[in-house]
């Protein structure tokens, strides 16, 4: 660049340009850089005009367009390459339109993630609602543990004591009968992905419980209860037996495939009659078992 | 009665002994569920129960997570607690858009945090970039609140509500 006949620099583009804002050169003043065919007038370049100007120019031929009057590109002239075109406005704009898709998005994933413990919730207010109190939760993830507040059934095996549960489950007890009612839900399709193609899933297993009188009656439903372990992937409507010999307790539970979102919506409000209703009529099916084998 | 019946009937009592706090939570959840709290996460084991709840329309929490945290251990000051629960609550706001103002506050609470000792009662804030938690834990007596089957959980849920509102008036300032 020259001034009054004298070459000045290497310095920045943005420097050329305040120096012809501050009055100092014209805006014709001749500019060279490396990449440079030769000297040319600075207002012959889009980039050095449209800084002058603070207005963003067309996309820039990078090939024509020096970054600095004698310097290598600056990071900034980059950036503002990037947002030429777009106002303040439009950028603000597109961005919180991509932030709005992110989070419903994510709500989709948040929802595939947290119905079945909103199921879990509801069916822990439907039955409380009526009286029971709730003896027992594990959910999925939390370590199986033994001993007298252990899983539901009396079948916890040994083999999986202090591994992840691979699902809920819980355990009620009707205060004024002793009856247990005992859930065990899987979530079958815990992602946003294969919940849009098979809709939200989950295989349940529901249970009731009385307690019997006497020992043989137990060791009954305990010999039928190892029968029910080689029912491999139960069908829908299997009805399976358990017993718990420490309590006395013998159980009757059948699988079942629930849609989860027939009982919430997608702001996780859950339909609490509903869900008494359904778990009414199974209940009232495998109490009738119970009552029928064991005359409890 | 024989002795079958003795053994099950003091399995069954133990059972119901060591229930307490999952009778609690039960009715924790059927409680707050019908004051429009909706269940996100429950995360449960042996002596340790963590329920999170969404609260649509509230003007500035996002969800509250409540755990009751029994601390059931063999050690000589866990068994000294007896029926004392430790009962903390977390409370989330969340804003959609982060604010680069909001750093320098993250920064001022984690140092701030860092000084803290846990004191019952006491509210702590972390501030996240675009989430920013409150929690605070105090001690309950679960005989006073559930005796066999019998559960008297009204006292503990407003109480809960108490500790929610002030939780939310920590965060009220940074919402945005």
């Amino acid at each position: 660049m020259t001034a009054d006949g004298n070459q000045v620099g290497p310095e920045p583009l943005q420097t050329v340009v305040d120096r012809v804002r501050a009055g100092q050169v014209g805006p014709d003043v001749n500019v060279w850089w490396p990449e440079a065919s030769g000297w040319m007038p600075l207002n012959t370049i889009p980039e050095a005009m449209a800084m002058l100007t603070g207005v963003a120019s067309g996309p820039v031929d990078s090939g024509a367009a020096p970054a600095a009057s004698a310097m290598p590109a600056a990071p900034a002239g980059a950036a503002d390459a990037l947002m030429s075109g777009l106002s303040d406005q439009e950028l603000d704009d597109e961005f919180m339109g991509l932030l709005k898709r992110s989070w419903e998005l994510y709500k989709e994933t948040e929802l595939a993630t947290s119905i079945d413990e909103a199921v879990l919730g509801g069916i822990v207010t439907a039955l409380v609602d009526c009286g029971f109190v709730v003896i027992d939760i594990e959910t999925a993830g939390a370590p199986i543990v033994t001993g007298a507040t252990a899983a539901p059934t009396a079948s916890v095996d040994v083999a999986t004591a202090g591994l992840p549960a691979p699902r809920h489950q819980l355990r009620l007890e009707a205060p004024d009968t002793g009856a247990r009612v005992t859930v065990a839900l899987e979530h079958l399709t815990p992602d946003a992905g294969s919940a849009k193609l098979l809709g939200q899933l989950a295989a349940v297993v529901i249970g009731y419980g009385e307690r019997v009188p006497n020992f043989s009656q137990v060791s009954q439903a305990l010999r039928q209860e190892v029968a029910s372990a080689f029912v491999a992937s139960p069908e829908p409507g299997t009805v399976s037996w358990d017993a718990d010999l420490g309590s006395s307790y013998v159980f009757a539970q059948i699988d079942l495939l629930l849609e989860l979102e027939k009982y919430v919506s997608s702001d996780l409000a859950v339909d609490h009659e509903l869900l008494r209703r359904h778990l009414a009529a199974v209940v009232n099916t495998l109490r009738t078992f119970v009552r029928s084998r064991f005359g409890s | 009665m024989g002795f079958f019946n003795q053994v099950a009937n003091y399995a069954h009592k133990a059972e119901l002994r060591e229930s307490k706090d999952e009778i609690l939570v039960g009715e924790l959840i059927r409680s707050l569920s019908h004051r429009g709290w909706r269940v996100c996460q429950v995360v449960a084991h042996s002596d340790r129960q963590q329920v999170a709840f969404k609260l649509p329309g509230d003007e500035v929490l996002s969800r509250v997570t409540i755990m009751v945290d029994r601390r059931s251990g063999s050690g000589a000051l866990t068994q000294s607690l007896g029926s004392k629960t430790v009962v903390s609550v977390a409370a989330e706001m969340r804003n959609d858009v982060a604010d680069p103002d909001d750093l320098a506050a993250m920064w001022r609470t984690d140092l701030a945090n860092l000084f803290k000792v846990p004191v019952r009662g006491e509210v702590r804030v972390n501030h996240q970039l675009n989430k920013v938690t409150a929690r605070t834990f105090d001690m309950v007596d679960l005989d006073q609140m559930v005796q066999g089957h019998q559960v008297n959980a009204a006292g503990f849920v407003d109480w809960l509500l108490g500790m929610t509102d002030n939780l939310r008036e920590h965060l009220r300032p940074h919402k945005k």
